[in-house]
């Protein structure tokens, strides 16, 4: 399904998926984008005039956070660079499976699939779903405009075993 | 301001520093045993998987914080006591990791043709406590590691790559010379269990695959050991597809097989070589697909060199006990409740003092995560008194977070002129002179 860059930022919407169990979505936590919100790090493009496209990031506390970014931009870039908690340890390399991501399942088909080098890490990610993406291998594009992306609970008291499988 | 000391400067420590400073004001101090900082990922990723060392860029931003000191040159037991530091900062949080192997206690395993995963892989790594060590590569044809986790994946493929493609990386010169020299044909990984529980992950399997000029021996009864374990999970699953696969090169000078279902019962050797192993051959506990008993039967191969990759352990510090801290032996754990230390409030323990030697730096990261959050609500719950920290500590040979940088810069300038990201100084004495 094609989207138009012109169409208006994600309506906030509840999904009624098991996959979203992490995070809820939370409309009353919605917060505007703002470009002060910009840190140090991550490496992102400004969007031309027109042509920015639209994410939604749902935090692990459910909190809604909706940004612009340019296209060719990474999510796992674009996160950082909005001061999200994603850590991003291999410096997205495709070499960790700390920028998990989840992508909404009606966006996750427009995607094309991911490399079999990306699966091996999302093997090793916790809390994996069917629509799991590492945050630095997904380039935005006209066709994800307004994609919402869940990012994972990272602090659960994990043990290391969990990651074995 | 409340002061925290942390003990160990790998992913544990340095991930339980990022989180606490980023959650609150506190001044943190690193200590380190080395001159230099990043634990294992200066001394255990392998040098031909520079992008798992990119974490270390984000620890050199954390090190960056006006609210962050680092010695190093400085062991915690020895130059500072754990009592001292339990003094003089509101917490403490030990991260110094897996320093030594778990060894095997069967016939033969003392030889000198046995050696520890962990020695080599330091060795090639340029740790400097392991480079007196000196391998028979020039004189071994055929090696067996015991263990099929990760670090025997990446023992096998230093060992199986052309070591002209190891140039490039920043294994140290004197690594690149031996193996140059090695005569080594065939790597053999033995498991105890089957192919389905084997430890290591399906990129390093899949890097091994792909290498040109190697190739994996065919695995005996593979579709009957997937059989037997079914249903597979997902990442289960995608291994076994590529097991099924096997290698993609052509042609081979040198070659390896996944062994399973063996552990081995004796070493037999002559001088520095090895002759043979024998191998009890083990079979599936009833009820249990994960764990196996030993059976009757045995099979004996003949090798020159054993490398027992079988896992790392922790070990106690002077001093521990003395302060009250219980260090579980068997495990090589501090024990402890969710990072806090039994019986010594402000103690935590991080990584793999608190959680056993395994997992990759993912998980160490989000553990620490979970202990750095733990440091912090405790330290909501503390009075805010003065102390002193490292102020009254004498510590006159520590090694500052800018002497590092020195050290860091004159690695990567020697290395230019090899053509490689950087060359190591191997030596504490090398590492301080440099200063």
């Amino acid at each position: 399904m094609l989207r138009t860059i012109l169409k208006s930022p994600a309506p906030v919407r509840c999904i009624q998926s098991s996959l979203y169990r992490g995070a809820v979505f939370r409309p009353a936590a919605m917060r505007a984008f703002s470009a002060s919100a910009i840190a140090s790090h991550g490496h992102i493009h400004k969007p031309k005039p027109g042509e920015e496209l639209h994410i939604t990031f749902i935090t692990k506390d459910g909190e809604q956070i909706k940004v612009e970014a340019a296209q060719g931009d990474n999510l796992m870039d674009i996160a950082q660079a909005h001061g999200l908690d994603v850590e991003g340890a291999c410096g997205g390399s495709c070499a960790c499976s700390t920028c998990h991501m989840i992508i909404d399942p009606e966006y996750y088909d427009e995607m094309e699939e991911p490399s079999d080098d990306e699966n091996d890490m999302l093997d090793l990610a916790f809390g994996l779903t069917e629509t799991s993406r590492l945050g630095c291998q997904v380039k935005m594009t006209p066709e994800l405009d307004g994609v919402r992306v869940a990012l994972p609970a990272m602090t659960r008291n994990l043990q290391a075993k969990d990651f074995n499988r | 301001m409340n002061r925290v000391a942390v003990v160990g400067s790998g992913p544990a420590g340095f991930y339980t520093i990022l989180r606490i400073l980023k959650k609150r004001a506190v001044h943190v101090d690193l200590f380190e045993a080395l001159p230099v900082p990043y634990g294992l990922t200066r001394f255990g990723v392998a040098p031909d998987h520079p992008e798992v060392r990119n974490c270390q860029e984000r620890f050199a931003e954390v090190a960056g914080s006006p609210h962050f000191r680092f010695y190093g040159n400085t062991t915690v037991g020895k130059d500072v006591s754990v009592s001292q530091l339990l003094q003089n900062y509101h917490a403490v949080v030990f991260a110094y990791g897996a320093e030594t192997s778990r060894g095997l206690n069967v016939p033969g395993s003392q030889l000198p043709g046995v050696i520890s995963a962990r020695d080599f892989v330091g060795w090639y790594n340029g740790e400097p406590a392991k480079q007196g060590l000196k391998f028979t590569l020039d004189r071994t044809e055929d090696v067996s590691i015991v263990g099929n986790g990760n670090v025997a994946l990446d023992v096998a493929r230093v060992l199986l790559r052309q070591p002209d493609d190891l140039r490039s990386t920043d294994m140290p010169e004197h690594a690149i010379a031996a193996l140059t020299k090695s005569t080594v044909k065939k790597v053999h990984i033995v498991g105890r269990r089957g192919p389905v529980q084997s430890a290591f992950t399906t990129k390093e399997l899949r890097e091994l695959l792909v290498e040109p000029q190697v190739q994996l021996d065919p695995i005996v009864n593979l579709t009957e050991y997937i059989e037997l374990a079914k249903p597979l999970g997902r990442a289960e699953k995608r291994k076994m597809e590529l097991l099924l696969k096997g290698s993609t090169s052509p042609s081979a000078q040198r070659t390896w097989s996944l062994d399973f279902m063996q552990s081995p019962s004796e070493f037999k050797g002559e001088g520095d070589l090895l002759q043979s192993i024998e191998w009890t051959i083990n079979t599936f506990a009833p009820g249990s697909k994960s764990d196996v008993v030993p059976t009757e039967k045995s099979v004996t191969t003949p090798t020159d060199l054993a490398v027992l990759s079988i896992g790392y352990k922790s070990v106690e510090l002077p001093g521990m006990k003395e302060a009250g801290m219980t260090f579980i032996k068997d495990k090589g754990i501090l024990e402890n409740h969710r990072g806090h230390v039994t019986g010594v409030p402000g103690a935590f323990a991080a990584g793999w003092l608190k959680t056993g030697p395994t997992g990759v730096i993912a998980s160490t990261m989000m553990d620490a995560f979970s202990v750095g959050d733990e440091v912090v609500s405790y330290l909501e719950s503390v009075a805010n008194t003065k102390l002193p920290g490292a102020d009254d500590l004498d510590l006159p040979y520590a090694v500052s977070w800018n002497d590092w940088l020195e050290i860091d810069r004159q690695e990567i300038d020697r290395g230019k002129s090899y053509g490689k990201p950087r060359e190591k100084f191997v030596s504490v004495p090398d590492m301080l002179n440099a200063l």
